[in-house]
C-alpha cells in the first residue's frame, strides 16, 4: 500500500508547472502541468434503499460511517494524508449537526484508528469537491504539497423517494467515492471552481469545458451524468472536446462522484487516461472544472454495489 | 499559537424598521407513505436533541433561509470591506441551499463546511487575518437555533474593526445584533465533543437534505 505521508514529501519541483505564456493555447504545444496528481480512487457502489421500511437512523448512519471508514483504510490503509476532507450533495443534515446520529456516523467513519475527516462539506453540492480541492490548492500554496485524502458521500440516510430520482438529473446513483490526491503548488490554475444561473449554467459549464480543454491539448473531459436532455445540451456546449465515458445508463447520476467514475469506466475499458479535466455541476448551478494528472501506478478501482 | 478574539452575538427582533420578506418553506419534497414515516423518524430523533438544546423555548424566527444566506454574504462583505481586504471567512454551514448561494459566499477567500474552526486556525497561524463564524440562528420555526451567533477572529488587532461591523442594527433584516453573555469557550462544541458543527445553525427536524 501507498504511504500517503511520503508522498507529501516529494520536492517541490517534481508538481511544479512551467511557466504559461501566450503561446501555451497553441494546440501544437503540450498543456501546462497541473498541480493535481491522482494516486488513488475508488468508487463503492450502494444500493438505494427501496425495502418500503424506515431504517432506524442510529443504524443507517452508523452503517454509512462504517462503509466510508473500509473504503478509506481499503484504499490508503491507516495512515493519514495532511487533509482528510469529506464532501457531500445528499448527505443528511442530521449527520452534520451533532445530533445523536451524527455522533454515531462520525464514531464509524473514524473505525479503529480514531480518524476523522478535518472538515466536510455538502454546500457546494455535486462541485464540492472541486472547492475543496480550490482550498487545499490555497493552502499547498501557502505550506508547499501537501495529500489530500477526499471522500464524497452520497448516501441518503432517511431513503427519501426523491433522492432516488428526479426529473432533473434522472435516477440517482448511491456511492462513496475516494481519492487519494498530491497537490503541489501551481504556477496555472488546475481548478475552476465558479457558478453560473441555474438556468444557464449547462451551457456556461459546456463553454468553460471547451476553453479549459482547448488550453489542454490532449486532456479529456470527464463529464458529470445527465439524462438526454441535459446531455444533449452539454454537449452541444464542449464542441469537439474529446470525452471520456459516461456511465449514465449504469450508474444514473451519482452527484458528485460522476466524472470520477467517467475516468474508472475509461479505465475498465483498458483506455486508463494520464490526464483528464473532471467536471461536474450542482443544481443551483455551481460548477468545477480540475485538471488532474494519474500516477502511474495510481490504485483505481471500480466495486460493485457493497 | 496565535491568540483569536472569540464573540458571542445574539440576534434579536428590530422592527422600527420592518422589513417584508416572500415566505419560504425548506422540506425535502415528501412523496409516498413510507417518506412519510420516515420523517416522522427524523422528527423523533431531532425532537429529543432538540429539547436538549432549546430549554428555554427561545424560538423566534428572525432570519429566513433566504435571508440568512444574505445576512452572512453582506457580513463577508463587510469583512473585507472594513476589517481587512484579505480576511478569510470560515462559516459553519452544514447542509445544502436549495436556493443558490450569493456570490460572496462562493468566493475563493469563503469557505462553507463542518468543523472549519480548526482550518481557520491553521490559517491564522500562518499569519492570514481569519474570521470563523458558527451561528445558532433559528431560520424556520422546525429550525434548531436559538439565534445566538459565535465568531472568532485573528488576529487581535482587528476584533475591534470586526466587532464594530457586526453588531447593531442591521435595517435591511429588521434585526439588530447585540452581543450576548454566553463564551465561546463554555459552547458545548468545545467539550465533550471536538468539533464546531455544533455553530451550524442546524436542523435536526425532518426533511432535511
Amino acid at each position: 500500500m501507498r504511504n500517503c505521508v511520503a508522498s507529501s514529501t516529494r520536492p517541490d519541483l517534481a508538481m511544479l508547472a512551467p511557466l504559461a505564456t501566450a503561446a501555451a493555447h497553441d494546440a501544437a504545444l503540450p498543456a501546462p502541468a497541473t498541480a493535481l496528481t491522482v494516486q488513488a480512487l475508488a468508487y463503492r457502489r450502494v444500493a438505494p434503499s427501496r425495502d418500503g421500511h424506515a431504517v432506524p437512523l442510529d443504524d443507517t448512519a452508523r452503517a454509512i460511517g462504517a462503509l466510508a471508514c473500509a473504503e478509506r483504510e481499503r484504499v490508503c490503509g491507516a495512515i493519514g494524508a495532511d487533509d482528510y476532507v469529506l464532501s457531500s450533495t445528499i448527505l443528511s443534515m442530521l449527520l452534520m449537526n451533532d445530533s445523536p446520529q451524527h455522533r454515531v456516523f462520525a464514531r464509524a467513519l473514524a473505525g479503529a484508528n480514531d480518524y476523522g475527516p478535518d472538515w466536510m462539506t455538502c454546500s457546494y453540492e455535486c462541485a464540492g469537491w472541486g472547492y475543496v480541492l480550490r482550498r487545499t490548492l490555497a493552502t499547498a500554496a501557502e505550506t508547499g504539497p501537501r495529500t489530500l485524502l477526499l471522500q464524497i458521500v452520497d448516501i441518503d440516510v432517511h431513503g427519501y423517494t426523491y433522492w432516488h430520482g428526479n426529473p432533473a438529473w434522472g435516477r440517482s446513483g448511491f456511492g462513496v467515492c475516494t481519492l487519494l490526491i498530491d497537490v503541489g503548488r501551481e504556477a496555472t490554475p488546475s481548478v475552476l471552481a465558479d457558478a453560473a444561473p441555474p438556468a444557464n449554467a449547462v451551457v456556461r459549464l459546456g463553454r468553460d469545458i471547451r476553453g479549459f480543454c482547448a488550453a489542454r491539448p490532449g486532456v479529456r473531459a470527464a463529464l458529470p451524468f445527465f439524462p438526454a436532455t441535459s446531455r444533449r445540451a452539454l454537449l452541444a456546449s464542449v464542441g469537439t472536446t474529446p470525452l471520456l465515458p459516461d456511465g449514465h445508463g449504469l450508474f444514473g447520476h451519482a452527484f458528485g462522484s460522476d466524472p470520477w467514475l467517467s475516468v474508472l469506466l475509461a479505465h475498465r475499458d483498458g483506455d486508463t487516461p494520464r490526464r483528464a479535466a473532471v467536471c461536474s455541476l450542482a443544481l443551483n448551478g455551481y460548477y468545477a472544472i480540475a485538471d488532474v494528472a494519474f500516477a502511474p501506478d495510481a490504485l483505481l478501482s471500480l466495486d460493485s454495489e457493497g | 499559537m496565535v491568540r483569536p478574539v472569540h464573540f458571542t452575538y445574539r440576534i434579536e427582533r428590530d422592527t422600527r424598521q420592518p422589513v417584508t420578506v416572500a415566505a419560504s418553506a425548506y422540506r425535502m419534497p415528501l412523496d409516498t407513505p413510507t417518506d412519510y414515516a420516515r420523517a416522522a423518524l427524523a422528527e423523533a430523533a431531532g425532537e429529543a436533541h432538540d429539547a436538549h438544546l432549546m430549554p428555554n423555548g427561545e424560538r423566534r424566527v428572525l432570519l429566513d433561509h433566504v435571508q440568512y444566506f444574505a445576512f452572512l454574504a453582506d457580513l463577508a462583505r463587510r469583512v473585507r470591506a472594513a476589517v481587512h481586504a484579505d480576511a478569510r471567512l470560515f462559516i459553519e454551514v452544514c447542509a445544502p441551499y436549495f436556493g443558490a448561494l450569493p456570490a460572496e459566499l462562493l468566493a475563493p477567500h469563503v469557505l462553507l463546511g463542518v468543523n472549519l474552526y480548526g482550518e481557520a486556525l491553521r490559517d491564522a497561524t500562518r499569519g492570514t487575518p481569519v474570521v470563523w463564524i458558527g451561528d445558532r440562528i433559528l431560520r424556520d420555526a422546525e429550525f434548531a437555533g436559538d439565534n445566538r451567533v459565535h465568531c472568532a477572529i485573528w488576529p487581535a488587532r482587528l476584533a475591534d474593526a470586526f466587532d464594530s461591523q457586526l453588531r447593531g442594527p442591521w435595517p435591511a433584516y429588521a434585526i439588530r445584533v447585540e452581543p450576548h453573555a454566553a463564551s465561546l469557550s463554555a459552547h458545548p462544541a468545545f467539550s465533550e465533543f471536538p468539533d464546531s458543527a455544533h455553530h451550524s445553525g442546524a436542523a435536526v427536524l425532518p426533511g432535511r437534505p
